[in-house]
């Protein structure tokens, strides 16, 4: 389903990290650093304070007050989205919290284009993520050693916040294609990857149709968090299965945001807050600058559970795409 | 596209990990293991403890050294670089027990680490239980015969 915005526009962003985050290439983007407790005894309530700081800082930097905000949206990977509601509960506004692991962004920033649409709003739409509260959640115990799998990612630790209106900026929203679930029988969760690829095919692929536009019309396709290796089956898939070559402008988030030379990095970072970070930094100010004029971001999420996955079920991949133009 | 062409095609960019040195590296540092502790065993029979009991000390030691390298953080540096020769002996049960205190504390003493201390434990503990009592059966009804 492809859907157009007629009034989005994306404000300045408040964003928070961990040191690992803070010493790769987005460093001078980043407005706040902390370790992983963040003064906080536990790593979930670290998120939950990267989280409001983030943003104390978006609402700062857009000379807003948090009685102007109209609603807020957002999602995390927490289990019931305890990070996300914790962290929005002293915004007395309207809130609604939703779930598309990491493409829970894209899928906020759609929802808030569909309120924009209808009612002239002030948007406050937000994300996190903790490595360390992904781990014991989905993996192991947080200080146990067991090696990885080459495979395998690593969850960014960050917040961000921004706010999303009709109040013009030269950075719009003008297209968005919501995605459907693929399910190509994969249930290696230490390969997260390969369960998104074939989504973020899909995905693109009806979004081209839908707009009746071809890879040429844009300057730059990224996807959320595919990872070294899923970003390679990506563009394999569009070239063999649909005879498009999008390698001179094609990105994947999860390679961008540490140093590359980095120890046990794996396959690249995942969590909401990859695609999230990049778009609110990198894209926002190249967009500005006019060094890029349409963008194409197509955040990638594995659906599954723990008990699914200890019960044996395949891990099913969504994606969500979002059109980016600059304002003229 | 079909489950089984996709398939081939993650296999295609998946990258294959060096079996041969991995089974190498927990060959040395397991092999490693067992010497040092043969070792300490020695050491211990030469200050006059007799072999039962300088056996358990070797293992109460190992565990003491294990649980104490988990909790400044070292173990699991250590476990990436030597792999399953630090994990499948006692150290490593040792170390998952004590991974999971680390954790679980912020649940609390019951819900938490009481009910969780043996997360990744639990099953060697269980297989062990299940494994010594049947070949013990098994023992008794040879015997019989």
């Amino acid at each position: 389903m492809t859907l157009e915005f007629k009034n989005m526009y994306i404000g300045k962003s408040g964003i928070v990290s961990g040191k690992e985050e803070k010493e790769g290439p987005l460093s001078k983007y980043i407005d706040k650093e902390c370790d992983n407790f963040n003064n906080e005894k536990t790593y979930l309530k670290s998120e939950i304070k990267m989280g409001k700081e983030s943003i104390d800082i978006a609402l700062k930097k857009n000379k807003m007050k948090k009685e102007d905000i109209d609603i807020v949206i957002g999602g995390d990977l927490t289990e019931n989205l305890a990070a996300t509601t914790y962290t929005v509960e002293n915004i007395e506004s309207s809130f609604i919290g939703l779930y598309s692991a990491c493409a829970s962004f894209n899928l906020s920033l759609i929802l808030s284009g569909l309120l924009l649409n209808e009612k002239d709003l002030k948007i406050l739409v937000v994300t996190s993520s903790h490595n360390k509260v992904s781990e014991k959640e989905f993996r192991n115990p947080t200080e146990y050693g067991a090696p990885k799998s080459l495979t395998s990612s690593k969850t960014v630790t960050g917040a961000v916040a921004t706010i999303v209106s009709r109040k013009k900026t030269k950075v719009k929203i003008t297209k968005a294609t919501i995605g459907k679930i693929a399910n190509y029988n994969f249930s290696d969760p230490m390969n997260m990857g390969a369960s998104m690829a074939p989504s973020a095919v899909d995905t693109l692929i009806n979004h081209l149709k839908n707009t009746k536009t071809t890879i040429k019309d844009y300057d730059l396709i990224l996807t959320g968090d595919l990872g070294k290796y899923a970003s390679k089956i990506f563009l394999e898939i569009l070239k063999k299965e649909y005879k498009i070559d999008i390698k001179g402008i094609y990105k994947d988030c999860a390679s961008m945001i540490y140093k590359t030379d980095k120890e046990n990095l794996y396959a690249g970072s995942s969590g909401p807050t990859t695609s999230a970070m990049i778009l609110l930094t990198k894209i926002y100010d190249l967009i500005s600058q006019k060094k890029l004029r349409k963008v194409l971001l197509i955040a990638t999420g594995a659906l599954f559970s723990k008990i699914s996955v200890d019960q044996k079920e395949r891990i099913l991949g969504i994606s969500h795409l979002i059109e980016l133009e600059g304002e003229n | 596209m079909d489950d089984e062409k996709y398939k081939k095609i993650v296999d295609k960019y998946t990258p294959k990990e060096n079996k041969i040195k991995n089974y190498m590296i927990s060959f040395i540092s397991g092999g490693t293991m067992g010497f040092l502790g043969e070792l300490l065993i020695k050491l211990l029979i030469e200050i006059g403890i007799e072999r039962e009991k300088a056996s358990v000390l070797m293992i109460i030691t190992i565990i003491f050294i294990s649980v104490l390298l988990t909790s400044i953080g070292v173990f699991s540096k250590l476990v990436r670089k030597l792999r399953s020769g630090l994990l499948i002996p006692i150290s490593g049960f040792a170390h998952s027990i004590e991974a999971s205190f680390i954790d679980y504390k912020s649940e609390g003493w019951i819900k938490g680490v009481g009910a969780s201390a043996f997360h990744l434990a639990g099953s060697v503990i269980i297989t062990g239980v299940v494994a010594s009592i049947s070949l013990a059966l098994i023992r008794i009804m040879v015997g019989m015969l």
